[in-house]
């Protein structure tokens, strides 16, 4: 390279920026630039915030596993289109009784397993079980009905490994695990209830002072759920999942001291949803509420003599995803005891209707 | 038995962490609150039933596959519904700040407006942070495609947020 061509060179960013000055990299192209790396990485922030609202809530579960148990069933009985059809229809009857036991033991299984059961080591000690004595074994559990309209639905009613209900009992009174929500949301969690001492096969043993249970691992802590009463609800670790346990009845214990039926379900005002299988959801929180509140104010010890197998739940979706359920029998509700109450199922009705 | 109990301990799992993201990105999409919760129901309907054998690692992909495919399909039958839906973010309670709430609203009611080949990449990439070879996989689609669709529907927020038209 000579003299004069290194010189030349030399100049070419001078005499390139002369030429080329009316062309900026301002405006357009900065405006571009920030929009892909600045405005883009606001979407996620943007859509948390907008979206924050939309939330896929327990009603939403609830109707997803309905949905489910529905889908299976239909599934079931569509597997008999490849037979003739004179001789479906001949064997109809048959073959629908026969393909409901099959769905009932093979794809019912873990709603049907879950039946509560009264222990027996209760009935034997009380031959003369009358209803006031409610026992857990008095929740029903969901059940797949495959005729006749009766509704159905699923038991939120967690039991142990060896088909016991999974209970937790504190100072006497007892709490059964519900299988929703899983897990409980952290911000959801209270303030420290207790400590779970020995781990006990048989709970009904249990001492009335003391913490116990049949699932829930010695030492663990009992803690309560952000705005319920421990009275009605309070949630610990199982298997390393913060699990969400219901008040209910065992074992002839049903209140404690001087308690009501609204402090074991101590929901006023907080009610999101009611779902009461075969008659309709409430999804207006205002009449559930209203609905709660007639329940909460009209219900009544019931004692009567017999009961009637049930078929139906009453589900309460809850602020915070909290899930309760009590077991339907005509007029009467039972969780920790059972409940007589009218106006409740007609104003249920009207709600619904 | 044993099947089944898997299959719910997975559906509880997976519902307890997804469900809310299957639920926005289905809404984002449909702009319909009903339609959206009708696509988490589907998805999720379908995880109980079919019991599909999903890679560990890969449920949150599974399912937003499954709930985009549903979007799909409601999107192209109701058409005309669409129209006349409006805004998703019209019923939505905004952030107080006038501004910021503009702001915010503008860019999203600009992603909503673009055409779901477009929409589908940027909720992927930007709001669920997928990467590119993920939403590929999840689409069935080469890593080109989706790089280029990422940058063409940039290019499209960019002329929406100016209030240009797209095409």
């Amino acid at each position: 390279m000579t003299g004069a061509d290194a010189r030349s060179v030399d100049n070419l960013r001078a005499v390139a920026d002369e030429m080329l000055s009316a062309l900026q990299a301002g405006g357009k192209i900065m405006t571009r630039a920030r929009f892909n790396a600045s405005l883009m990485e606001r979407v996620p922030e943007s859509a948390r915030q907008l979206l924050g609202g939309v939330r896929a809530d327990s009603v939403l579960r609830h109707r997803i596993l309905t949905s489910a148990m529905r889908s299976q069933s239909r599934t079931a009985f569509g597997s008999s289109r490849g037979v003739g059809r004179g001789l479906a229809r001949r064997l109809a009857p048959v073959f629908s009784l026969a393909m409901g036991l099959v769905l009932i033991a093979v794809l019912g299984t873990r709603w049907l397993m879950d039946a509560p059961q009264i222990p027996a080591t209760d009935l034997q000690a009380n031959p003369t079980l009358k209803l006031e004595s409610f026992s857990a074994g008095d929740l029903n559990t969901g059940m797949l009905r495959l005729a006749g309209g009766v509704p159905q639905y699923r038991t939120l009613f967690a039991r142990t490994s060896t088909g016991d209900p999974a209970l937790l009992s504190v100072n006497g009174r007892y709490y059964q695990m519900l299988d929703a929500p899983n897990p409980l949301p952290d911000r959801m969690l209270g303030q420290k209830h207790g400590d779970v001492q020995p781990l006990t096969a048989d709970i009904s043993l249990a001492d009335r002072v003391g913490v116990l249970s049949n699932v829930v691992p010695e030492g663990e802590v009992v803690c309560g759920i952000e705005g319920y009463s421990t009275r009605t609800m309070v949630a610990a670790r199982v298997g390393g999942v913060m699990r969400v346990f219901q008040r209910v009845g065992y074992a002839v214990k049903t209140l404690v001291g001087g308690e009501s039926f609204r402090d074991t379900l101590d929901v006023s005002g907080k009610v999101a949803a009611l779902e009461l299988s075969g008659v309709g959801v409430i999804s207006d929180v205002t009449k559930a509420n209203e609905l709660i509140g007639i329940l909460l104010r009209d219900a009544e010890p019931w004692s009567g003599e017999s009961i009637s197998d049930s078929g139906q739940a009453l589900t309460i979706y809850l602020d915070g995803d909290i899930v309760m359920q009590l077991n339907v029998s005509g007029e009467i509700v039972q969780a920790c005891g059972a409940w007589a109450c009218p106006s409740f199922f007609e104003a249920y009705e009207a709600a619904a209707s | 038995m044993a099947e089944s109990s898997v299959t719910n301990d997975l559906f509880e799992r997976l519902y307890s962490q997804y469900a809310d993201d299957v639920l926005r990105v289905s809404y984002f999409y449909l702009g319909d609150r009903q339609k959206a919760e009708d696509v988490c129901q589907d998805v999720f309907v379908r995880l109980l039933t079919r019991m599909p054998d999903i890679q560990p690692g890969h449920e949150k992909a599974w399912l937003l596959k499954v709930a985009l495919n549903r979007c799909r399909d409601l999107w192209r039958a109701a058409w005309v519904k669409r129209v006349v839906l409006g805004s998703p973010f019209d019923c939505i309670p905004a952030p107080d700040d006038i501004e910021f709430r503009t702001e915010k609203t503008d860019l999203m009611e600009a992603v909503s407006k673009l055409p779901p080949a477009f929409k589908e990449v940027i909720l992927l990439h930007y709001y669920q942070g997928f990467g590119i070879s993920e939403i590929a996989m999840m689409l069935d689609l080469p890593e080109g495609t989706i790089s280029s669709r990422l940058s063409r529907a940039r290019k499209k927020l960019e002329t929406l947020l100016k209030g240009g038209e797209i095409r």
